[in-house]
C-alpha cells in the first residue's frame, strides 16, 4: 500500500510540476527578450538576421549578408586593420580580397555625403554604418573609413580614385 | 513545407538503420528512434564527404540513397513481417503530419552562437569541403549542428528552421515509447501505464529550458536527446540480453560526440558505466567502442591539422588529447579484468568525488563561485525552476526503494556528469546567474536522462501486486 502512495505521490508531483510548466512558459513567453523565446520569424536568413533584437547579429547583416547580395564574386580591397573579416567575406560574402597595408581614408564631408547617397538608392539601411554604393560595372571595390570616426563606406575603387582626385 | 522531404529521408534513414542493425524485435521502437538516428548518420555521412571535398546535392542524396540500399541488402533474409510494416506506416505518417505542421512556419530561436551556427553550415554546404581556416573556425563549437544546417542544400531553403523543433518532437515521442517498452522489459503492465509515461514526457519536455531550447538553434538539445538515447537503449539491451541492439548506438554516441566539444569526454564518462560493467559479450561491446573511437580519431585528428594553437577553445594538443582519450578507453575496456570492470561505477564515483574535492581545495573561492552561481540557477531561475527540486527530491525519496537492475547508467551517470560540468568551470570564468550561463544550459542533457530514470523507478509502483 505504501508502494503504492509513493506512484501515487510521484504522478501528483508529475502533474503540478506539468501545471507549473506550462504557467513558467505563458509568463517566461512575456518577459524575456523577443531574441530569446520561440516567435514566428521569417523563413529567410537574410530578413531573420536584417530583423534581429540582438545588434551584434544585425551588425553581421551589413558587414556579410548585404555584400554577399549586393557584390558576390567581386574584389574587394581592404586595409590590413580589417584582416580580421577576410575568413566571413571571402566564405560568407563570397568576395575576392585583398589586403593592403595603409588605411583608405575620405574627409568626413565626402564619406557622410556618399553615405546618404548610399541609403537613398536603398542600398544602406540609415541605422547601419557601413554604405554601400554599388556600380554595376565595377569588379573592384574597396573599403574606405571617414577621416574622422563615423560611416564606413564600400565603393567602386574608380570612385574612390575620382573622390581623392577631387 | 520544403523542408519534408528531406527530413522523411532522414526518418526512413533511421528507420531502416534501427531495422538492420537496432532493437528489430521492437519496430514501433525502430520507428520513433527514426528520425534522431538518421540525422546522426547522415551528419557522420556529410562529415566524410566533407573531409573528402566532394559534399553537394548529388552526393548527399547518394549517400542517403545507399544506405537505406545497403540496410535493405542487410534485411534480405530476414525481412520484416506484415504487422511491422503496419507499425512503420502508420507512425511515418504520424511523422510526416507532425513535421509538416512544425516546417510551415519559422519558430525558432535565433542567437550570436546559433548565427555563427548557421553561417558555418552554409559556408560548408556553399565549399562542400574543408575550406582553408574553416576547421578552425568550427572548432569553437561542435560540429554537429553546422554539418546538419549543412543538408540545407539538398532543399531549396538558405537554413533549416524546422531542424531543432523536428528533433525535440521526435525526441519526445522516443522518449514516450522508449520508457513504455522499457517498462515492457520490467514486466510493469497495467492500466494507465501508457497514460503514466505519457505524463512524465511531458513534465519532462514542457520545462521552459527544455521547451525553449525546442526551437533554438544550438547544440544544448541535441546533446540531451542522444544522451537519453543511448542510455535509455543501452539499458533495454542490457535488461533483454540483446547484443544484437547494439550497432546502432554508435550514431548515439556520434550524436553525443559531435554535438560540443567536450562530448568526447561526456561519451568516455558514459561508455565506461555502460560498457565496462556490462554483462553483454565483450566482443559486441569492443566492437561498437572501437568503431567510436576510430571515429573520434579520425575527426580529432583531421581537426587538429586545421585549428590555431592559439585558439580559445581546442588546440591541435587537446584535440589530439581527446583522440588519445578515446583510444585509451577503448585499450582499457579491451583489458581482461571483468572484476575491475565490474568496479567501474564505484571507480567513476571515486574519481569524480576525488576531482570534486581536489577542485574545491585548490582554487576554493572560484568552485565556489560557480558552484553557488549554478546552484542558484537550477533552482531558482525561471526558466528552470520547479525542474531540479523535483528530480532532487524524488532521487532522494528513491534511495529508500528497491531500484531496476543495471541503474549505473543513471544512478552514477546523472551524478558525475553533474560534478563534470562543475569541473569543466575549472579553466575558465566561473559560472554566473543567467540565461546564457553554459552550466545552467548543460545541466539541460541530464533532464531527459533523470525523468528517464524516475519514470523507470516510480511507475511500477502505481501498479497494485497481488
Amino acid at each position: 500500500m505504501r508502494a503504492r502512495a509513493l506512484g501515487v505521490l510521484f504522478a501528483v508531483a508529475m502533474s503540478l510540476l506539468l501545471t507549473w510548466n506550462v504557467y513558467a512558459a505563458y509568463r517566461n513567453q512575456r518577459t524575456f527578450e523577443p531574441h530569446e523565446v520561440p516567435a514566428r520569424r521569417s523563413r529567410n536568413l537574410t530578413t531573420l538576421v536584417r530583423l534581429n533584437s540582438m545588434s551584434v547579429i544585425r551588425y553581421t547583416y551589413a558587414m556579410y549578408y548585404q555584400l554577399r547580395d549586393l557584390l558576390s564574386g567581386k574584389t574587394l580591397i581592404v586595409p590590413e586593420r580589417w584582416a580580421g573579416h577576410r575568413y566571413s567575406w571571402e566564405r560568407v560574402s563570397r568576395l575576392h580580397i585583398e589586403v593592403v597595408p595603409e588605411l583608405m581614408v575620405l574627409p568626413a564631408d565626402r564619406a557622410d555625403a556618399l553615405h546618404a547617397l548610399a541609403v537613398q538608392y536603398g542600398r544602406t539601411e540609415a541605422a547601419t554604418e557601413l554604405g554601400i554604393l554599388v556600380d554595376p560595372t565595377a569588379e573592384r571595390y574597396v573599403l574606405v573609413q571617414r577621416a574622422t570616426p563615423g560611416v564606413v563606406l564600400v565603393l567602386p575603387e574608380a570612385l574612390y580614385r575620382s573622390e581623392l582626385a577631387r | 513545407m520544403t523542408q519534408v522531404p528531406l527530413f522523411a529521408a532522414l526518418h526512413l534513414l533511421g528507420v531502416a538503420l534501427c531495422l538492420a542493425f537496432g532493437p528489430r524485435r521492437r519496430p514501433i521502437l525502430c520507428a520513433a528512434l527514426g528520425f534522431p538516428i538518421g540525422l546522426a548518420a547522415m551528419v557522420a555521412l556529410v562529415l566524410a564527404l566533407l573531409a573528402a571535398g566532394v559534399f553537394n546535392r548529388a552526393t548527399g542524396v547518394l549517400a542517403i540513397a545507399a544506405c537505406i540500399g545497403g540496410c535493405v541488402w542487410r534485411l534480405r533474409r530476414a525481412w520484416p513481417d506484415r504487422a511491422t510494416w503496419i507499425v512503420l506506416a502508420g507512425w511515418t505518417a504520424g511523422f510526416l503530419a507532425v513535421v509538416a505542421a512544425l516546417t510551415r512556419y519559422n519558430w525558432s530561436i535565433l542567437t550570436y552562437d546559433s548565427h555563427y551556427i548557421l553561417m558555418m553550415g552554409g559556408i560548408l554546404a556553399d565549399d562542400g569541403g574543408f575550406a582553408p581556416k574553416t576547421l578552425e573556425y568550427l572548432g569553437d563549437y561542435g560540429i554537429f549542428v553546422p554539418v546538419a544546417q549543412a543538408l540545407q542544400i539538398l532543399t531549396p531553403e538558405n537554413h533549416l528552421w524546422g531542424l531543432a523543433p523536428v528533433l525535440a518532437a521526435t525526441t519526445i515521442a522516443a522518449f514516450g515509447v522508449l520508457l513504455a517498452q522499457s517498462l515492457d522489459a520490467l514486466g510493469v503492465r497495467f492500466r494507465g501505464r501508457n497514460l503514466a509515461v505519457a505524463l512524465v514526457a511531458a513534465a519532462t519536455f514542457s520545462s521552459y529550458m527544455l521547451f525553449r531550447h525546442s526551437f533554438y538553434i544550438h547544440t544544448n538539445f541535441g546533446t540531451a536527446a542522444y544522451l537519453m538515447l543511448f542510455c535509455g537503449l543501452f539499458w533495454l539491451a542490457e535488461v533483454e540480453e540483446a547484443p544484437g541492439d547494439l550497432p546502432v548506438l554508435f550514431f548515439a554516441l556520434v550524436g553525443i560526440a559531435l554535438h560540443r566539444i567536450e562530448g568526447v569526454l561526456i561519451c568516455i564518462l558514459f561508455l565506461a558505466l555502460a560498457v565496462l560493467p556490462s554483462r553483454l559479450p565483450r566482443r559486441t561491446l569492443l566492437g561498437l567502442v572501437a568503431a567510436w573511437s576510430a571515429a573520434i580519431v579520425g575527426w580529432h585528428v583531421l581537426l587538429a591539422s586545421g585549428m590555431s594553437p592559439t585558439s580559445q577553445f581546442l588546440t591541435p594538443s587537446r584535440c589530439y588529447t581527446l583522440a588519445g582519450l578515446s583510444v585509451a578507453f577503448l585499450a582499457y575496456a579491451a583489458l581482461p579484468f571483468p572484476r575491475l570492470h565490474r568496479a567501474a561505477p564505484a571507480i567513476v564515483a571515486a574519481a569524480f568525488t576525488l576531482g570534486l574535492a581536489g577542485a574545491f581545495a585548490l582554487r576554493t573561492s572560484h568552485m565556489t563561485d560557480s558552484a553557488v552561481a549554478w546552484g542558484k540557477c537550477l533552482m531558482q531561475a525561471p526558466y528552470w525552476k520547479g525542474t531540479w527540486p523535483v528530480i532532487l527530491g524524488f532521487a532522494a525519496i528513491g534511495l529508500a526503494r528497491p531500484a531496476p537492475r543495471h541503474r549505473w547508467l543513471f544512478v552514477i551517470g546523472v551524478p558525475a556528469y553533474l560534478a563534470l560540468i562543475l569541473l569543466l568551470s575549472w579553466g575558465r570564468d566561473p559560472y554566473y546567474f543567467g540565461l546564457g550561463d553554459s552550466g545552467s544550459r548543460m545541466a539541460m542533457h541530464l533532464v531527459p536522462l533523470a525523468f528517464f530514470y524516475l519514470g523507470l523507478k516510480f511507475i511500477p509502483e502505481l501498479m497494485i501486486r497481488r
